[in-house]
């Protein structure tokens, strides 16, 4: 497939991927590999961070010969640099070699000891080793020196659900909002939570927040469901009154009519959305 | 759409100007010539200036059609949580992807 | 107004060097400071301090998207009387003594190298070199207590002020240029030296702001803010908005 493609079509491509943080790892090592192998002295001084990028990627598939060869002659050019030494620590970890990586990453950090990257690798070791609990304490730690990491706060709602404490991870979920408050899709994850942890309150403000995220992106299909299953939720509740009863009732189906809108927009053929979205609705109560 | 009396105004009163630079000026240059001394422009030169000012800031103002909303994040609506909800500085390797991509056995080291 | 006829060999022999000379030596001083330029290093404590104060603006500016209960958690984790984060906290004032730190020293005498020194050695050389003729004239009229400052050597009381000798138009040209440096060099770049002054005039002593002080202020801004809950008629607002939106602006980053 790399052979066909000519070397500003890939380069441009890995470079995309490279700003836009994709996780497309089996693809980036071929073409990667495709582009050092054949257009080394081509891409000048961008062959550094294509080295990292494709290190990283050929990590993440198993392709660790690979891996060696680009931390190689990363480390060869930056001998001293922090950046090189925390690549040879992730291939130690992918190696399985755990404690070898966590004295690289210390070392780095006695040279620099703000590096926060360095700090994640720390915790991302724990992930590794699959002490959820563990990296969790390290990551609140790394967090009470570093409160407008959005990444941070995003992995430890991640570990956080993983754990089942949702009104934690709601809470870091919060945080991501407040950095970035445009942004649809930490709404509707919040919602998600909100909704999954369940009871009125929590239905309600899921379906505010699902409301919120359909204003900022009206093509976000996830949140006009959610919209329509709290609200058809909170109305077949029983405790529910009759005001809440209505309420609810409206905005479900304009949900549904949205969503029937958007299909027939995508495929003009499908008759089976209104069936499917009566299965959903919830009629018995809780 | 804004009546087009408004789009007539101010293209009116913009191609007002022109002669109106024109007058100011030839009346400088006969001033010149009669070696008057210049203290200011003419009343009416000015006059007919804040009119037309007026006059063109009422037309631009109704003329300015529907704005259209710019979404703060729109770059964000194609992407999907796999892409933002990526957390390159928290990537572990013990997951099955070592072991389903690796390709070729690798010989041991 | 007097109306000057200059030798074209001023053109050619002085505003055209002074040009090239501020130009290149700009250029020189890019690279030297480059070579001459030291990793500075990071302090834990400040940037987490940094991050703090991040993280309380965003609560200030965004807090009303998140529902009631969430910012009084926060307002409370960072306003409190007894237990806040901004009244527990307590840093000591960063009085930065420029000869008691030898290392904040050695960056103020290389700033002052690169920067301060050449400015005066070339202004002096130009001003000794093409001495006793006037150069230009500036295209708006000046008063006359710009004469003594633009006219150096040039002792005429009845010359406009609008006339400049060369020291002029080489301190012209640096702040001229600067234009051009971030077109060649990139933005950021070390031969900008207004910025640099404006530094220096902004921040006489200390370059960090003192944290208590930042943190004091800080906690009056938040104490301040009350919540309204901006998502209180969302749903209402959605439904009456315009369902099936296509006249949005969207500003693709890769066309």
């Amino acid at each position: 497939m790399a052979a066909t493609m000519n070397f500003e079509d890939v380069r441009d491509k890995l470079r995309k991927w490279r700003e836009d943080k994709v996780r497309n790892s089996v693809e980036t090592a071929d073409l990667g590999e495709y582009l050092l192998a054949n257009y080394r002295r081509k891409l000048g001084d961008e062959v550094w961070p294509l080295y990292e990028q494709v290190s990283i990627a050929a990590l993440d598939c198993g392709r660790l010969s690979l891996a060696r060869l680009c931390i190689h002659a990363v480390r060869q050019q930056f001998p001293h640099s922090s950046r090189s030494k925390r690549l040879h620590g992730m291939l130690e970890e992918a190696e399985g070699e755990f404690d070898k990586a966590r004295e690289t990453y210390n070392d780095i950090l006695k040279d620099d000891p703000a590096n926060g990257l360095v700090m994640k690798r720390l915790i991302a070791i724990h992930k590794g080793q699959n002490d959820i609990p563990g990296a969790i304490k390290e990551l609140n730690k790394y967090i009470e020196n570093f409160m407008s990491d959005s990444e941070a706060w995003m992995e430890l709602a991640e570990l956080y659900i993983q754990e089942q404490h949702y009104s934690k991870a709601a809470f870091c979920f919060e945080e991501l909002i407040l950095s970035n408050p445009h942004h649809h899709l930490y709404h509707q994850r919040y919602a998600e939570i909100m909704y999954t942890q369940g009871g009125p309150e929590n239905l309600e403000i899921a379906r505010k927040y699902f409301a919120q995220a359909v204003k900022l992106n009206s093509n976000n299909m996830r949140a006009l469901y959610g919209m329509f299953l709290s609200a058809s939720h909170l109305a077949a509740s029983s405790k529910a009154t009759i005001k809440k009863k209505t309420e609810n009732t409206k905005y479900a189906s304009w949900a549904a009519a949205q969503i029937a809108h958007k299909y027939k927009q995508a495929e003009p053929q499908v008759e089976v959305v209104g069936e499917m979205l009566d299965k959903l609705a919830i009629t018995s109560g809780n | 759409m804004p009546p087009p009396l408004y789009g007539t105004f101010l293209s009116a009163t913009l191609w007002n100007s022109i002669p109106l630079h024109i007058c100011q000026a030839e009346n400088r240059s006969y001033i010149r010539l009669t070696e008057q001394e210049f203290n200011r422009l003419p009343a009416d030169i000015v006059i007919e200036c804040f009119v037309s000012l007026i006059v063109t800031c009422y037309g631009v103002i109704n003329m300015a059609g529907k704005f259209k909303g710019i979404r703060a994040m729109a770059d964000f609506q194609n992407k999907s949580m796999d892409t933002v909800g990526n957390r390159p500085s928290f990537y572990h390797f013990a997951h099955r992807g070592t072991k389903l991509y690796a390709g070729e056995p690798e010989e041991e080291r | 107004m007097a109306e000057l006829l200059l030798d074209t060999n001023i053109r050619l022999w002085v505003v055209l060097p002074i040009v090239f000379i501020t130009f290149f030596v700009g250029i020189i001083r890019h690279y030297v400071s480059l070579l001459l330029s030291s990793q500075k290093k990071v302090d834990l404590q400040k940037v987490s301090d940094g991050q703090v104060l991040l993280r309380s603006k965003m609560l200030r500016e965004n807090g009303h998207y998140l529902p009631k209960k969430s910012f009084q958690m926060r307002k409370h984790f960072f306003n409190d009387e007894d237990s806040g984060f901004f009244k527990t906290q307590k840093r000591e004032a960063a009085m930065q003594n420029p000869m008691a730190d030898p290392s904040m020293l050695t960056e103020m005498m290389k700033g002052n190298l690169t920067n301060i020194l050449p400015m005066i050695v070339i202004g002096g050389w130009i001003n000794w070199t093409f001495s006793g003729f006037v150069i230009t004239k500036v295209p708006f009229p000046l008063t006359l207590r710009f004469k003594p400052m633009l006219q150096r050597g040039v002792e005429l009381a009845s010359l406009d002020a609008s006339w400049v000798s060369s020291a002029s138009w080489y301190f012209l040209n640096v702040f001229g240029l600067r234009s051009v440096y971030s077109l060649i060099l990139g933005e950021n770049n070390a031969a900008d030296q207004t910025r640099l002054m404006q530094q220096q005039m902004a921040q006489p002593m200390a370059m960090a702001p003192d944290p208590s002080k930042a943190f004091k202020a800080e906690w009056e801004a938040l104490e301040i803010v009350d919540h309204k809950w901006k998502l209180e008629k969302v749903e209402d607002e959605l439904i009456c908005q315009t369902p099936y939106q296509e006249d949005v602006y969207v500003k693709n980053k890769y066309q």
